[in-house]
């Protein structure tokens, strides 16, 4: 018997669980509302705790009883991280309404930090991306008061963007001023 | 309870270590035959190959100091370039070189021996105090780390475990530890503040115990700051005062140092109690002359608290860092728990309550209360009716090593663990066999000031053109706050091979062979 010392209710209700899994949002991986407070997700946190921890099933055997239960009880964790803090909070409902429901779990910062460097590289707007590369083929002709001009018109759109005040500094350095306005 | 079913709780510290078990539903210390309860954990090597542990082998750092290891936890599980290895070899009277990897290796009577070979020993003697005791062998033990212990830390202890032969069930951290002995069994609904000092590490954890749940709401610490901090700012002032009235460098002779170290420790010690302390060194050195000189001094309590006051103000701010980590303040606390030999001195507890704004609990002896709430772990985790559930967290960000020179965050500090985490690699090259990560830990988005974990390669996938292959690579820290790393191709469900290629671990041939030394040395 690979599930040793667990009643089979219990095993059959585990199984289950352990499929259903991705298929479940955080909400109902903890069992709560997608209106609960954090108070409420933190009492869930600790509730479920209790029941799926793995130190609960620790002293039984290794089987596949038991890796369901820590798979589980990794999810709940998961779950509470996500939903314990408001901002990832937000941005994992975000998400989800996005996806109804295709996307149960939070994605990666990864993916995020990925489209956020692309925008430092290449422009948040349409129009500050556009004049910037205006600016930059200006610099490549070696037309640098062209370049000012484009870069900033591209940080009329982005004025916070640091890739442009460089790239505008860098730009201002290079024209040659040959009088002085008294 | 069956003899096999005996979990030892071990609290392997930085200057002393101790042993218990739960008999009848009490947690209790195993004392040494001596009737000693805590020992000091110092592992002294003889010519004759015998090796001894514990209080007798500390009053051999006098006579013996090149041969007895002291302190060892200050250095495990750490890189030879680390700064707090080159603080360690500017003091230590025992040989400090590196091993392989940039590993930190002793010599000792021209053997070479791995940290995690050493706290193996004392791990032994413990195992050996709780055997004698019961009068019948035990292997399974939970045992203790600061909680700030990175990942390399852990694993080796984790060694250490193994070496000396011990079923090691579950590594926790000390302050969690210390919270589950105060809380156990006691039906509370609070939230605690453990300051943990102890003679190498500061610790300190804020957690939500409700009832038998333990939830660590967040850690933080300082690997580097104890009571041997303190022994050594006492031990330079001596050294100074005494060259100022002799001209004699005391640093440069290593018996008068180590006689200077353990005064300084003596001095410490008397702090507790007394609010002078008279010090008297005879015959701490003798000159080429023949000349034997004395040092005598008296220390009052204004001169040991200006020595020492900056070590105890930097508590409180790795203090602060924790409660901002916890969205908290001193206000939301409702007992604070003191742990570690150094919270006796008024100094320190006066600090702390006047930081937290309250009396620190007396109802936990801070030298014990680790050792007892890993002793409860253990016997928890072998009982089907578990009745405490520790929800730890990570100490330390995860990371993972990216283009030049930066990192980039998988898993943050203070989430809680068992937690995994999972990311998609591809192949930047067409016929790419090899995919190699470096994961690190720590708090900066530059790989150089985070530590590192290992090199990983992963292979055995498909061989096809660049950005094909998907490599889905999971990150987990389990119970124990150890990294695991595992991959797998997304499209045929196969995991790949994963080979740790750089990491300052002991490899297991190593392992095995300081195990057949250690397990077969006669502790005398």
């Amino acid at each position: 018997m690979p599930d040793a010392g667990v009643a089979p209710e219990l095993a059959a209700e585990i199984e289950i669980l352990a499929m259903q899994l991705d298929g479940l949002s955080y909400y109902q991986v903890l069992r709560v509302d997608p209106r609960a407070s954090a108070g409420q997700v933190r009492a869930a946190y600790h509730q479920l705790s209790r029941q799926y921890h793995p130190d609960r099933y620790f002293h039984l055997a290794e089987c596949p009883f038991k890796q369901h239960i820590y798979r589980i009880s990794k999810r709940i964790t998961e779950a509470y991280v996500v939903l314990r803090e408001p901002g990832s909070r937000a941005q994992y409902d975000q998400q989800l309404g996005a996806s109804q429901g295709a996307r149960v779990r939070y994605t990666e910062e990864s993916a995020q930090a990925q489209k956020k460097a692309k925008e430092e590289v290449t422009g948040k707007t349409e129009k500050g991306r556009k004049s910037y590369q205006q600016g930059l083929a200006e610099v490549k002709k070696q037309n640098f008061p062209a370049a000012e001009r484009a870069f900033k018109m591209a940080l009329v759109f982005e004025p916070e963007n640091e890739l442009f005040k460089k790239a505008l500094a860098d730009a201002q350095s290079k024209i040659k001023v040959d009088y002085t306005v008294k | 309870m069956a003899q096999s079913d005996v979990v030892i709780g071990i609290d392997l510290g930085t200057s002393y270590s101790c042993v218990a078990i739960v008999q009848d539903g009490q947690p209790v210390v195993l004392p040494n035959e001596w009737g000693e309860r805590t020992h000091a954990s110092v592992v002294s090597f003889m010519e004759d190959g015998r090796i001894m542990v514990g209080n007798d082998a500390k009053r051999r750092l006098l006579t013996h100091p090149r041969q007895t290891i002291y302190s060892a936890k200050r250095l495990i599980g750490r890189y030879f370039f680390s700064p707090e290895v080159k603080k360690a070899k500017a003091v230590a009277p025992y040989e400090i070189v590196e091993g392989p990897n940039h590993a930190v290796r002793l010599k000792v009577l021209g053997e070479v021996l791995s940290l995690p070979q050493v706290s193996a020993l004392v791990l032994k003697e413990m195992r050996e105090v709780a055997e004698a005791y019961l009068g019948h062998p035990v292997s399974k033990a939970v045992l203790t780390v600061p909680a700030y212990f990175n990942d390399n830390q852990r694993q080796a202890t984790a060694d250490a475990g193994r070496i000396a032969g011990l079923d090691v069930l579950r590594i926790i951290n000390e302050p969690t530890a210390a919270a589950l002995s105060y809380g156990f069994g006691q039906n509370l609904n609070q939230r605690v503040v453990v300051y943990d000092l102890g003679g190498g590490t500061f610790d300190v954890s804020i957690l939500e115990i409700g009832q038998d749940t333990f939830e660590v709401l967040a850690t933080a610490g300082d690997t580097y700051l104890g009571g041997d901090d303190i022994d050594m700012r006492l031990l330079d002032y001596f050294a100074d005062m005494f060259m100022s009235q002799t001209q004699i460098n005391l640093r440069n002779d290593v018996n008068a140092l180590q006689r200077l170290r353990d005064v300084a420790e003596e001095t410490k010690k008397a702090f507790s109690q007394k609010k002078k302390v008279k010090v008297q060194v005879p015959e701490v050195y003798t000159d080429p002359q023949g000349q034997v000189h004395n040092f005598e001094t008296v220390v009052d309590h204004d001169t040991f608290a200006k020595l020492t006051m900056d070590l105890v103000q930097r508590t409180f701010k790795v203090c602060d860092e924790a409660f901002q980590s916890a969205g908290m303040s001193v206000h939301d606390i409702d007992a604070v728990i003191l742990v570690g030999g150094p919270t006796r001195l008024p100094l320190v507890r006066d600090s702390a309550r006047h930081y937290f704004g309250r009396e620190p609990s007396t109802e936990v002896d801070p030298d014990e209360v680790v050792a007892l709430g890993a002793a409860i772990e253990g016997a928890s985790l072998l009982d089907d009716n578990a009745s405490a559930f520790l929800l730890d967290v990570t100490p330390l960000t995860l990371r993972l090593g990216t283009v030049g020179g930066y990192s980039e965050q998988i898993i943050p500090k203070n989430s809680p663990v068992p937690i995994d985490r999972t990311r998609t690699f591809t192949t930047s090259r067409d016929g790419q066999e090899r995919v190699l990560i470096r994961i690190f830990q720590g708090e900066s988005n530059r790989i150089e000031q985070n530590e590192m974990l290992g090199e990983f390669a992963f292979a055995g996938f498909r061989v096809a053109p660049r950005g094909e292959v998907q490599i889905e690579v999971t990150f987990e820290i389990d119970a124990n706050g150890i990294v695991n790393v595992s991959a797998r191709d997304p499209e045929t469900g196969q995991s790949a091979s994963t080979t740790v290629t750089l990491s300052s671990g002991l490899t297991e041939s190593e392992i095995q062979g300081a195990a057949a030394r250690v397990q077969g040395a006669e502790l005398v």
